[in-house]
C-alpha cells in the first residue's frame, strides 16, 4: 500500500478505517447472535403437533420418576389454579399440563409442548395460591412463546429435535433434554416478554398482579429459606431476578382494578403441610 | 519524506548513527510505557492516561528524537483510553443500572474497542523497535502532528516577527 502523502489523506484513511472497524464489529456480534435467531427461526418451522408429540414423550418419561407428586389433595389444587389461569387462554394450541416434582431446588421448569414442571420447594415459598398462579402465568407465557422450543432447538439443532419426535429410542435423549432443561437460561427478551404475558393472564383471571412481584421479592439473594441447610434457589439463576422485572409487576398491579379481583379459594397451608419433606424416603 | 527533501525544507533529521544508546532507550520507552500505563489502567483507562501524560512531561524536554516518539505515543495512547474508558463506563452502566437495552450495541462497541486496541499494540510494538534501532516511525495523524510538534517549529520565534518594524500598509 502506497503511504499517504497528506495529513487530510491520513485523516481520510483513519475515518474509512474507523467505519470498516465499526462495521466489521457489528457483524461480528451479528454473527454471534446469528445461531439464536436461527433457532428461532428453525423453531418456527416446527410444527406444534411435533412439538405436542415431543410433550407426550417427555410426560410420560416424567411419570416414570418416582419424585412426581401424586397426591390427589396437592394436584387437585394446582389443577384449580391452573384452570383459573387456562379459563382466559384464549386462541391456544397447546394442552397445559402441570406437574408438581420432589427436589431440592427452587425452580419451575417449562417444556416444549406446555408441560410445566414446579419443583415442590418453590410450592413451599409461595403464601397463596395466587402466587403460584403469578409463576403459572409466567411460565404459560414462555409457553405460547415457544420460548422452551427455541432454546431446545438452539441447543441440539432442529433435526435433533426431529429425530426425537419421530421415535426410535428417545428415552436417552429425553433424559438429556429434561437435564439439560434445568439449567435453561431464557434471554432477556424472552423473560420480559413472558413477564407480560404473565401479568396481563393475571389481571384478566381476576388475580392481582401484585403476586409476582411479591413472589420475586422472595428470590432476592438475601431471602433466607427454610430449611436446614441452604437451598439453591435455581429459579432465581435461570430467570434473571431484576428489579425492573418486580416493578413492573406493581405497576400492573396499580393498573389492575382491584375490584375485580377475585380469591383462589385454596387452604394453601394445608396444601403445603401435604408436600412431601425433604427428609422423607423416597 | 527523505533526506534531500528534508534538507530542502531546511529540516535535518537525526540519523539512526548520530543518536545516542539514551536516546534511542527513551524513545523506546515512551511505547513501552503506554503498554505499562495501558495495562495497569485497563480497568480504568484514564488512570493509565494520567500515567502517560506524566511520562510524557518527563521527556518531552529531552531530545528531539525521544520527545518525538513520547508525544506520538501519547497521542495514540489517548483515543485508545478514551475508548476504554466509553466502554468500561458503559458497562458499568448496564451493570448497576441493570438496563438490558442496547447490549448488542454495547456488544459491537467492545468489539470495536477491542479491534482498536490490538491494532494499537501491534503499532506500538512496530513503532518501539524502530524507536530502539533510531529510526522515526509515523503513525498516521498523529506522526505528522508529532514531526510538525519537534521538527517543523519556525526557525524565527513568533515574538520575534511580530516585532519587526514593517513599511506603512501599500508602500
Amino acid at each position: 500500500m502506497k503511504r499517504p502523502k497528506t495529513m487530510t489523506h491520513e485523516v481520510v484513511l483513519l475515518v474509512a478505517l474507523t467505519l470498516i472497524i465499526a462495521a466489521a464489529s457489528y457483524s461480528i456480534v451479528e454473527a454471534i447472535h446469528l445461531p439464536l435467531k436461527k433457532a428461532v427461526h428453525d423453531a418456527e418451522g416446527v410444527p406444534v403437533s411435533w412439538e405436542l408429540h415431543l410433550k407426550e414423550g417427555l410426560k410420560k418419561y416424567m411419570e416414570t420418576d418416582s419424585r412426581v407428586v401424586r397426591d390427589k389433595v396437592i394436584s387437585a389444587a394446582v389443577d384449580s389454579v391452573k384452570n383459573r389461569l387456562l379459563a382466559h387462554v384464549t386462541d391456544t394450541t397447546y394442552k397445559i399440563d402441570v406437574i408438581v416434582v420432589e427436589s431440592d431446588e427452587i425452580n419451575a421448569v417449562t417444556f416444549p409442548g406446555g408441560l410445566i414442571v414446579v419443583f415442590t420447594p418453590l410450592l413451599r415459598l409461595t403464601s397463596s395460591p395466587e402466587e403460584l398462579a403469578s409463576v403459572l402465568a409466567h411460565e404459560i407465557g414462555h409457553v405460547e412463546h415457544r420460548d422452551p422450543l427455541k432454546q431446545l432447538v438452539k441447543e441440539v439443532g432442529v433435526s435433533t429435535v426431529l429425530s426425537m419426535v419421530r421415535g426410535g429410542k428417545p428415552e436417552p435423549m429425553v433424559e438429556g433434554v429434561v437435564k439439560d432443561f434445568l439449567d435453561i437460561q431464557y434471554t432477556r427478551e424472552q423473560e420480559r416478554a413472558a413477564d407480560q404475558y404473565g401479568l396481563r393472564l393475571l389481571a384478566e383471571s381476576h388475580i392481582n398482579p401484585a403476586n409476582f412481584g411479591r413472589f420475586m421479592e422472595k428470590l432476592e439473594p438475601d431471602t433466607s429459606v427454610v430449611g436446614t441447610e441452604p437451598v439453591e434457589i435455581e429459579y432465581f439463576s435461570t430467570h434473571p431476578n431484576e428489579r425492573s422485572r418486580i416493578d413492573s409487576a406493581y405497576a400492573a398491579a396499580k393498573r389492575f382494578d382491584r375490584k375485580t379481583e377475585v380469591p383462589i379459594n385454596i387452604d394453601w397451608d394445608n396444601i403445603k403441610r401435604g408436600l412431601p419433606s425433604v427428609f422423607d424416603d423416597n | 519524506m527523505d533526506l534531500q527533501e528534508n534538507n530542502a525544507k531546511g529540516i535535518v533529521l537525526p540519523q539512526p548513527q548520530e543518536l545516542t544508546e539514551r536516546e534511542k532507550e527513551d524513545a523506546m520507552g515512551a511505547y513501552l510505557m503506554m503498554f505499562a500505563a495501558w495495562g495497569a489502567g485497563f480497568p480504568f483507562p484514564l488512570i493509565g492516561l494520567v500515567a502517560s501524560i506524566i511520562y510524557f512531561y518527563i521527556n518531552k524536554k529531552s531530545s528531539s528524537f525521544t520527545a518525538f516518539h513520547s508525544y506520538q505515543a501519547l497521542l495514540t495512547h489517548i483515543p485508545i483510553s478514551l475508548l476504554n474508558a466509553a466502554a468500561v463506563i458503559w458497562g458499568v452502566i448496564l451493570f448497576v443500572g441493570n438496563a438490558h437495552h442496547h447490549v448488542r450495541v454495547f456488544a459491537a462497541f467492545c468489539t470495536f474497542a477491542g479491534i482498536w486496541n490490538i491494532i494499537y499494540m501491534a503499532s506500538s510494538i512496530i513503532a518501539c523497535v524502530n524507536a530502539r534501532k533510531g529510526r522515526f516511525y509515523y503513525f498516521w495523524v498523529s506522526g505528522r502532528l508529532s514531526f510538525a510538534k519537534y521538527y517543523c517549529a519556525p526557525l524565527v520565534p513568533k515574538a520575534v516577527v511580530d516585532e519587526r518594524n514593517m513599511p506603512p500598509e501599500g508602500m
